[in-house]
């Protein structure tokens, strides 16, 4: 689990809340319970600003996620050949004027993993990493990973284990 | 699915709970069907290089083998996203599915996204080579000369299909992607 489905699994087994008034995302992050649910994550992953990433890979189940994510971060397929690497897999790399950190490994403080969840200025709301997950696939015009799903767990895992060493500053403010 | 895994998992078995995962993971959306996720040869071949951190050959072979030197030569003079010889403003900022649902079937590349082309436009993207004084660098004044003829050609089978030149180039296959 990551943050967001760890809360989920709170908020269903402990206080009641149904999965899927939760979980699904369509045009409903920022809304209803989903808007909580980015608020309290937000709040936790604050706890953490300052403090560098050192994601751990002591279990077998922990390395076979690093593994997948990795398999799914290098995924080329949909209608343009795109996988995570096109875009994030070199140093220095801009798409229009957007600077792309180098996420096979430590893309330096804040940045990257690290800056998650943030403010996006640009469409005036607070998103998590699976948002931020979900939007990167809509944009490589593959189909939309479910809530939670475990392609978003295993990428989550390979991200935060190359950004080792990273400094978090959440809540961060992007474009 | 996990607990599938033995103590020393190999990199096939790895493969596999991939391949379990992504099954289990996404829905459509839209337009976007689960069949976007079926990689062709080219596809499968490029992502398993990059995981193995091996990549293929750059040039050539690799693009003869999955057929896709020759899907771009039956194809030639087919209509590409944008025409050579109208140049920058083929390259317009709305991407391929936006145009098509609203009916322009090829009218534009996104070419800026990646490359640099004109000094006028300062908003260009560095993932792909830049593309300033392309036409000029390889001696062509005319495109529709016949001494431009070779370039012209190979440009048109670029954009038709970047990958019966390179086998692993991150460039859209603008034609042939659309074509299958």
């Amino acid at each position: 689990m990551d943050l967001e489905t760890r809360l989920i699994h709170c908020m269903v087994t402990l206080q009641g809340f149904h999965e899927a008034a939760c979980t699904r995302p369509r045009r409903r992050f920022g809304r209803g319970e989903m808007a909580n649910l980015v608020a309290l994550a937000t709040y936790v992953a604050t706890q953490s600003k300052g403090m560098r990433f050192n994601l751990p890979q002591n279990t077998p189940q922990e390395k076979a996620m690093y593994e997948v994510g990795k398999r799914l971060f290098f995924q080329r397929g949909g209608t343009h050949d795109f996988s995570c690497a096109s875009c994030h897999g070199d140093d220095g790399k801009r798409i229009r004027l957007q600077d792309l950190p180098n996420l096979t490994k430590n893309p330096g403080d804040g940045v990257g993993f690290a800056a998650w969840p943030a403010y996006r200025v640009s469409n005036a709301q607070m998103w998590t990493m699976q948002k931020r997950l979900n939007d990167c696939y809509r944009q490589q015009r593959f189909p939309e990973p479910k809530f939670g799903s475990d392609v978003t767990i295993a990428l989550g895992v390979y991200m935060g284990v190359n950004a080792k060493g990273a400094e978090s500053i959440v809540p961060a403010i992007k474009r | 699915v996990l607990a599938a895994c033995t103590s020393s998992p190999s990199s096939a078995d790895y493969d596999k709970l991939t391949a379990d995962v992504v099954k289990a993971s996404f829905q459509d959306r839209g337009i976007a069907k689960l069949d976007r996720l079926e990689q062709d040869d080219a596809n499968r071949e490029c992502s398993a290089a990059d995981v193995a951190g091996k990549p293929l050959d750059e040039k050539g072979g690799q693009g003869h083998r999955s057929g896709q030197h020759e899907d771009h030569q039956v194809a030639f003079g087919r209509q590409v996203p944008g025409r050579l010889e109208r140049g920058r403003e083929n390259c317009p900022e709305r991407s391929w599915p936006d145009l098509e649902r609203q009916g322009h079937a090829a009218n534009g590349g996104n070419c800026y996204n990646c490359h640099q082309i004109s000094k006028e436009e300062i908003s260009f993207g560095t993932l792909g080579p830049s593309l300033y004084n392309y036409g000029k660098l390889r001696g062509v004044t005319d495109p529709n000369a016949a001494a431009s003829k070779a370039i012209v050609e190979y440009t048109w089978g670029k954009l038709w299909n970047s990958r019966a030149y390179n086998a692993c180039s991150q460039m859209p296959r603008a034609g042939h992607a659309r074509a299958s």
